[in-house]
């Protein structure tokens, strides 16, 4: 039997995202705190006028709908499919009253790119924005890649039989200590630790540059946040190329690889066993993919005499796209140059993307290597008598058996992610972008990736904006969430 | 009259190789066609130069695109008094160096800079604080107010649900 939700779960579920908007409305304390330590008046009043909006939204949805049910995993998966667009308009308010977007639509973009950790950007002038707009761009990007939710459910003691509905919503399957409110206080702590050692990082590279000691402490508050929760903003428009440093591309590959690990394998490596490391099935695919790859953009480069640009450019673009990150150490349009089989190995790598439980979109490797596994155990078990039953296992923090339900969950959501690629990809071709390129941004919006070939720009149609905002939401909601909720909906009609 | 002529076209180029500078799109754009030559910009130098071995790094501006240019000679560099960022405007150069694709020394895209003119120097930008953005921060800081005085009635004195 459906459940079929009623007005009852509405309210209930209404109250919930009034409460989560409200926590979103004293994030935007930060950047009201930054314009005044800065000195910025009129971005001052852009923060105010959001946090204003968004406490006022939150209360109106507190007062009006109050909690009629118990909450349940209808009402989770409901507050966190709407929960996610809520926050990225409320998020937009500021960023379109900085002028520095021709639209409203445009500032929503960039806010579901930050809240999503895309990193695609439709930002103008963004070398003259304020401090604390770019505070703002880059906190998104921590929400949304610690999970908003995940926020709310570490400070949450009284939902616990339902956290684990608002944790899978958020596309997290693992859980890292038995109980989800843990888990989420684990993660955040793990955040917390790495924070504090990538500002320490960056702070010094920076300021070895010449940066400012105040520059070089917000730069690398904001290319931490970019880097572990792999979204990819920057605060200047050349990306990480605008600091031509060779020690930051190295230390923001770390942090990029940190962020695309799986948080229960930070778990284990921290407190249980540290040749996890080496073991474990998605670290193993991730190195086999990342060769793999590599040595096809090598090729590709190579051919075309490119070769001297491949560690320290193509490299880096790949590391980036596999880990869904967005940073570039490329010059403007220069990505355009690549060979076709050079753009399609980055393709590929975005496609694929990082960790299960990670700030990561895209496939996961975790999925990949169960459908490689499954392949070969195909294969072998053809090799096998008739009558002999073949079971193989794969080492994820202990050993596991490749189950029926976990070939099922990779392959469907694996072929709902292709599906959404395509369909991008075919939105961009028949509105006249080139094929390849058309493919690359549809891919690095679903992905959650941010590099683009050029086609993200503001002069692009607003039919492919809103394809790329929808892109990007339910690829950072790994679609379940959503379908799950457009499946309560249609109940509603059928009652 | 030989003579006029070759220097009358010796002038024009010079005019031209003064006044006429590359853009840094088509650089971008067609990187292969202008690799190795002597090439001449104009931008804003947005952010502070950046201490690289052997000299610094400047990032030049003209809108949509932008490039780094290596510049060796400190007292080139010193020359610019102001970059861009939120309060202030760069000071907007002509520059001429060599561009490469992929330079021998950083193996990346860009110019080693050799001469610096200051065109224009840059200037505070002003704040500019839109009289509607003050209304609306009072309009909802009412309804924000109002809100939050239901709230706490309802929570102090309505019933639970």
């Amino acid at each position: 039997m459906i459940i079929s939700p009623d007005r009852k779960d509405f309210s209930t579920i209404f109250n919930i995202l009034g409460r989560l908007v409200l926590g979103l409305g004293f994030f935007m304390l930060i950047p009201v705190f930054t314009a005044l330590a800065m000195k910025e008046v009129s971005p001052f009043f852009d923060f105010i006028i959001g946090f204003f909006i968004t406490v006022s939204l939150g209360l109106v949805l507190t007062v009006f709908f109050p909690i009629r049910k118990e909450i349940s995993w209808l009402h989770a998966f409901f507050s966190v499919s709407i929960g996610w667009l809520v926050f990225s308009l409320l998020g937009a308010i500021p960023l379109f009253l900085s002028s520095h977007f021709f639209s409203f639509v445009d500032a929503w973009f960039e806010s579901m790119s930050g809240f999503a950790t895309t990193g695609l950007v439709l930002i103008q002038d963004l070398d003259h924005l304020s401090s604390a707009h770019n505070m703002w761009r880059h906190l998104t990007m921590f929400i949304g890649g610690q999970g908003i939710i995940l926020a709310s459910l570490s400070i949450l003691t009284s939902a616990r039989s339902v956290a684990l509905g608002f944790y899978v919503g958020e596309a997290r399957q693992e859980k890292i200590l038995p109980n989800v409110v843990a888990t989420a206080r684990f993660i955040w702590k793990v955040s917390f630790v790495y924070l504090f050692l990538g500002v320490s990082i960056f702070f010094l590279i920076l300021s070895a540059k010449g940066l400012s000691p105040l520059r070089s402490f917000l730069h690398s508050l904001w290319l931490f946040f970019a880097s572990f929760d792999t979204g990819g903003f920057t605060p200047q428009s050349q990306s990480i190329n605008y600091y031509h440093s060779y020690s930051l591309e190295i230390a923001t590959i770390v942090f990029m690889l940190l962020g695309a690990m799986n948080f229960n394998l930070h778990f284990w490596i921290w407190y249980r066993n540290k040749t996890e490391l080496v073991k474990n099935f998605e670290i193993r695919t991730f190195l086999i993919s990342v060769s793999f790859l590599t040595l096809v953009l090598y090729f590709s480069l190579k051919f075309l005499g490119n070769q001297s640009i491949l560690f320290r450019r193509g490299f880096y673009q790949l590391i980036s796209a596999h880990t869904g990150c967005g940073f570039t150490n490329l010059t403007g349009p220069e990505l355009n140059t690549f060979p076709s089989l050079g753009i399609l190995s980055i393709i590929l790598a975005m496609m694929i993307g990082g960790g299960i439980c990670s700030t990561t979109g895209g496939m996961k490797i975790m999925r990949v290597g169960i459908i490689f596994k499954t392949f070969f155990m195909e294969i072998k078990q053809k090799m096998m008598p008739f009558r002999a039953v073949y079971k193989d296992k794969i080492h994820h923090l202990q050993d596991v058996i490749v189950s029926d339900k976990r070939i099922k969950e990779a392959f469907i959501l694996s072929a709902i992610f292709l599906v959404t690629y395509l369909s991008g990809a075919m939105v961009g071709i028949a509105l006249g972008y080139p094929g390849l390129a058309s493919l690359f941004e549809s891919v690095s919006a679903t992905a959650n990736v941010g590099l683009s070939m050029g086609i993200t720009h503001h002069t692009m149609p607003l039919v492919l904006k809103l394809v790329y905002i929808l892109q990007m939401w339910a690829g950072r909601l790994e679609f379940i969430a959503i379908f799950v909720s457009l499946g309560f909906v249609v109940s509603l009609f059928k009652k | 009259m030989f003579k006029t002529l070759i220097f009358s076209c010796i002038f024009l180029l010079q005019f031209y190789t003064l006044c006429f500078a590359e853009s840094i799109g088509d650089l971008l754009k067609n990187p292969e066609d202008f690799s190795g030559k002597s090439v001449t910009i104009e931008g804003e130098v947005i952010g502070e130069p950046l201490r690289d071995k052997g000299g610094r790094w400047i990032n030049v501006s003209e809108g949509e695109y932008k490039i780094g240019v290596f510049v060796k000679d400190p007292r080139v560099v010193e020359k610019i008094q102001s970059w861009g960022s939120y309060k202030q405007t760069g000071d907007y150069i002509r520059l001429k160096g060599i561009f490469y694709k992929s330079c021998p020394q950083h193996r990346t895209l860009g110019i080693h800079g050799e001469e610096i003119t200051v065109e224009k120097r840059g200037l505070p930008r002003e704040e500019i604080l839109k009289p509607y953005k003050a209304k609306l921060a009072a309009f909802f800081f009412i309804i924000c107010l109002t809100m939050g005085l239901i709230y706490f009635i309802k929570v102090k004195y309505g019933k639970r649900d």
